[in-house]
């Protein structure tokens, strides 16, 4: 298994660089961002429930974070 | 940075507003204030004539010293530029792209093969073709903080910088007088109100051959007027009258552009680069502007 | 020259005179803005609680904003305490010493002494450096009767590609403290009987009550990697791996295990006594998400997955659908649904049997099983003005556990996953200025 997870790890940072590699060709010229300046196309786009969710995740689940950092601990895990 | 002599301005009063009154850029320029009291008034005084100086003098083609000279001097070697300077350059690039190559701040250099004086020329084919070599945005290397241009070539941001200093200086001093401020910056022109009930300025667009009746009147609240055109300067070639507007695909100046055109809209900067595109549209200048949905005046 | 009719551009002109002279060209560029919302949370039988949230951003010039976040919750009800069932009434001692509780026969014993409020509050400050260049850092205080938590955090973005990429790092450090009633428990030490007369208990590792020892520490540290890439005018796609290490004391005070009657003893399955359980001080944990997010006729779609391991031996997958929906008169429809399947982790065990050698480390606190859960949740928001955002919604959780193999005895006759059923409510209110 853990070899397993180390294969997907290297995998996963191959595939990152040769996106990372690839992004510059791929994208959108200033005056096409219209689109990505809707308030539902932010990265922080309903912030405040996704933070409330990953608490009561956190609160039930044994995984945490992920998306983002974890803002501190509590003690119902 | 380059000098920035203080400019010397004058400020008056007059029953609604206050006037301050300077030159910069070649031009005569004015600022219409509503503000509260003279304290106010010569704030924005003080803010205009600098933050215009300081625009000349970092970006002006006649400055030794200024950005774009340093550029300019330097064709050949990557030089870096600042944050403010960055977003100039990106800009131009997007204009580049937006009018399909028509604008491109690196044409400058074909002025040397034409005069503009009215008189009769004959221009040199091959002259053209190898200052061509040293024009086209795509031969420059730029990246977020520098910019590499070929030898031979030269970056010209007077189509591009009076209109930027007008949203520039209203911005800044827009607060100062929150029932309204117009800069006037040698006809580029950006108003600002922040209360939504100001009253508007009223500007007469003027005739480009000097008649003193104006040929039209636009009321501006929030917005900008720019104006492209000049007729004093154009040359004749085989008796047909040419403009001072060059092609940078050609070489040439645009063939039968109108006299002048005047674009309203949001910004100054935006403005002016619409009227300079429609310039460069020759024949067609009103069909493109008219494709744009703004107002504007096309005299020919 | 002209091919056909000559192309609008003015759009575009705006963009990019915008983006020139440094003002937002779409959406009025917004001073700030507070989002506050309350949730209602009701785990069928168990716990119900309740959270508010009060989040305050405020940009105060081009370069820089802040932002102050605030939440209060309260929590009461019955939480699994990790032992099993048994045919007789089981008594158990709660945190304190000197209460107990009572079980219900052929039911998974369940906790309901506990009661709880917290505070927490966060801090953030953001900074622009240059064009493409954000930096920012941030603090983290939260306190509840029995656990306090300290933390800073910082990270730094940079972006490529005409702003169509962004590399983020991230890293944070909490430091926390469990005191929890009457002292941490010894691991694996026997839990006493209640005293039932409110003095101090006997037994291991019994403290004076209340959380009045200095406590046991534990510190948690993360960072992580993001990749944010803008695919085309309308989707925009996210990847981030995140890598991160608690050490110190990980247990959970309150939760217990059955030590129950072998299979050659007179009951099996039935329980001899109740041992604190025992985790390891320490966990190391990672993360590969991955997210698009699609503008697609008037909404969007928004689907992630995330895979987690640690090496606590769990493993996890999640995968989250969210769309955003608008329809007449201002109002949107968001509806949600997750899935999501751990698996155990090592050392977790539904029971320990009497006569087996106790392992290092054990426990049957149900959020280390193997389970899946399912959310199933829709919103509806309102968009009152330019301003203004009102939204209510509903939400179903559901875990739903691994079947494990035959347990011991008369523990075959229950079902040991404490399922779990939850509805949650929530409103919610965003204004701009």
């Amino acid at each position: 298994m853990k070899t397993i997870i180390r294969v997907m790890l290297l995998v996963s940072i191959v595939a990152a660089a040769a996106l990372l590699g690839a992004c510059s060709t791929v994208g959108v010229e200033v005056w096409e961002r219209d689109i990505m300046a809707k308030t539902e196309m932010q990265p922080d786009y309903n912030s405040v429930d996704r933070a409330l969710d990953d608490h009561i995740y956190f609160s039930k689940e044994a995984s945490s974070g992920g998306r983002g950092l974890g803002g501190g601990g509590c003690g119902c895990n | 940075m380059g000098s920035e002599a203080e400019l010397p301005y004058t400020l008056r009063a007059t029953d609604s507003h206050w006037v301050v009154a300077f030159a910069a850029m070649a031009s005569p320029c004015e600022i219409l204030a509503r503000c509260r009291d003279e304290s106010d008034a010569r704030k924005v005084a003080v803010l205009a004539c600098a933050e215009t100086a300081r625009i000349e003098a970092k970006f002006s083609r006649y400055r030794d010293d200024s950005v774009v000279q340093t550029i300019n001097r330097n064709a050949g070697e990557r030089v870096t530029v600042d944050d403010e300077t960055a977003r100039l350059l990106q800009y131009a690039g997007q204009c580049y792209e937006l009018s399909g190559g028509r604008f491109d701040v690196t044409s400058g250099v074909l002025r040397r093969a034409w005069v503009f004086d009215g008189g009769e020329v004959s221009p040199d084919a091959d002259r053209i073709a190898s200052l061509l070599e040293c024009v086209g945005w795509p031969k420059v290397e730029f990246d977020d903080t520098g910019i590499r241009l070929l030898p031979g070539m030269e970056l010209d941001l007077g189509g591009i910088g009076k209109e930027y200093a007008a949203d520039r200086v209203a911005d800044l001093v827009a607060r100062l007088a929150p029932e309204g401020v117009m800069v006037n910056l040698g006809g580029d022109i950006r108003a600002i109100a922040d209360v939504p009930e100001a009253d508007p300025w009223t500007v007469g667009i003027e005739d480009p051959d000097g008649k003193a009746v104006a040929i039209g009147q636009i009321d501006l609240v929030n917005g900008a007027i720019a104006t492209s055109g000049d007729a004093r300067r154009f040359c004749t070639v085989d008796g047909v009258r040419l403009g001072h507007i060059l092609d940078p695909r050609t070489g040439w100046p645009v063939e039968d552009a109108p006299r002048s055109v005047t674009v309203i809209s949001d910004t100054c900067t935006g403005a002016g680069f619409l009227a300079t595109l429609a310039m460069l549209h020759g024949p067609v200048a009103e069909a493109f502007l008219d494709a744009q949905g703004i107002t504007f005046h096309c005299v020919r | 020259m002209q091919l056909n009719r000559p192309e609008r551009i003015r759009t575009a002109v705006t963009a990019c005179t915008a983006a020139l002279l440094g003002t937002s060209a779409n959406a009025s560029a917004q001073a700030g803005k507070v989002d506050s919302s309350l949730l209602i949370y009701s785990e069928v039988n168990r716990v119900q609680a309740a959270e508010g949230v009060v989040d305050f951003k405020k940009t105060v010039n081009e370069r820089r904003s802040y932002g102050l976040r605030l939440v209060l919750d309260a929590l009461t009800g019955a939480s699994p305490n990790g032992a099993t069932p048994s045919t007789h009434v089981q008594t158990f001692t709660g945190a304190s010493g000197s209460t107990g509780y009572t079980a219900p026969a052929n039911e998974i014993p369940l906790d309901d002494t506990f009661t709880d409020k917290r505070l927490a509050l966060d801090g953030t400050l953001v900074e622009s450096l240059d064009r493409v260049t954000v930096v920012n850092a941030g603090g983290h205080f939260s306190i509840e009767h029995d656990y306090s938590s300290v933390g800073l955090s910082g990270g730094v973005s940079r972006d490529f590609n005409r702003r169509n990429t962004t590399l983020s790092l991230r890293g944070s450090y909490n430091h926390d403290t469990v005191s929890p009633i009457g002292g941490a428990p010894a691991p694996f030490g026997t839990m006493p009987p209640p005293t039932n007369n409110g003095g101090e208990g006997d037994g291991e590792g019994e403290g004076e009550g209340g959380g009045s020892g200095p406590g046991e520490g534990k510190n948690v540290g993360d960072v992580a990697v993001g990749l944010s890439q803008v695919i085309d005018r309308e989707t925009i796609f996210q990847f981030d791996y995140s890598y991160g290490r608690s050490s110190g004391y990980l247990n959970d005070p309150y939760k217990l295990l059955s030590l129950v009657q072998n299979e050659s003893d007179a009951e099996p399955g039935e329980p001899l006594a109740y041992l604190y359980e025992s985790r390891p001080d320490a966990r190391s944990r990672q993360s590969l998400f991955s997210e698009v997010r699609r503008y697609i006729a008037g909404g969007t779609v928004d689907v992630s997955y995330r895979y987690y391991w640690d090496d606590w031996g769990i493993r996890s997958n999640t995968v989250d659908f969210l769309s955003h929906l608008p329809i007449r008169g201002g109002r949107a429809l968001e509806p949600h649904v997750r899935w999501y399947r751990q698996s155990a982790a090592d050392f977790y065990t539904r029971y320990l049997v009497d006569g087996a050698s106790i392992p290092s480390y054990a426990s049957a606190d149900a959020r280390l099983a193997g389970f899946d859960a399912w959310t199933a949740g829709l919103k509806l928001s309102f968009t009152m003005n330019e301003f203004d955002v009102l939204s209510v919604g509903a939400e179903y959780y559901t875990q739903l556990g691994e079947r494990g193999p035959p347990a011991i005895g008369i523990l075959q006759n229950y079902d040991l996953f404490p399922k779990l059923d939850v509805f949650m409510l929530r409103v919610g209110f965003t204004h701009g200025f």
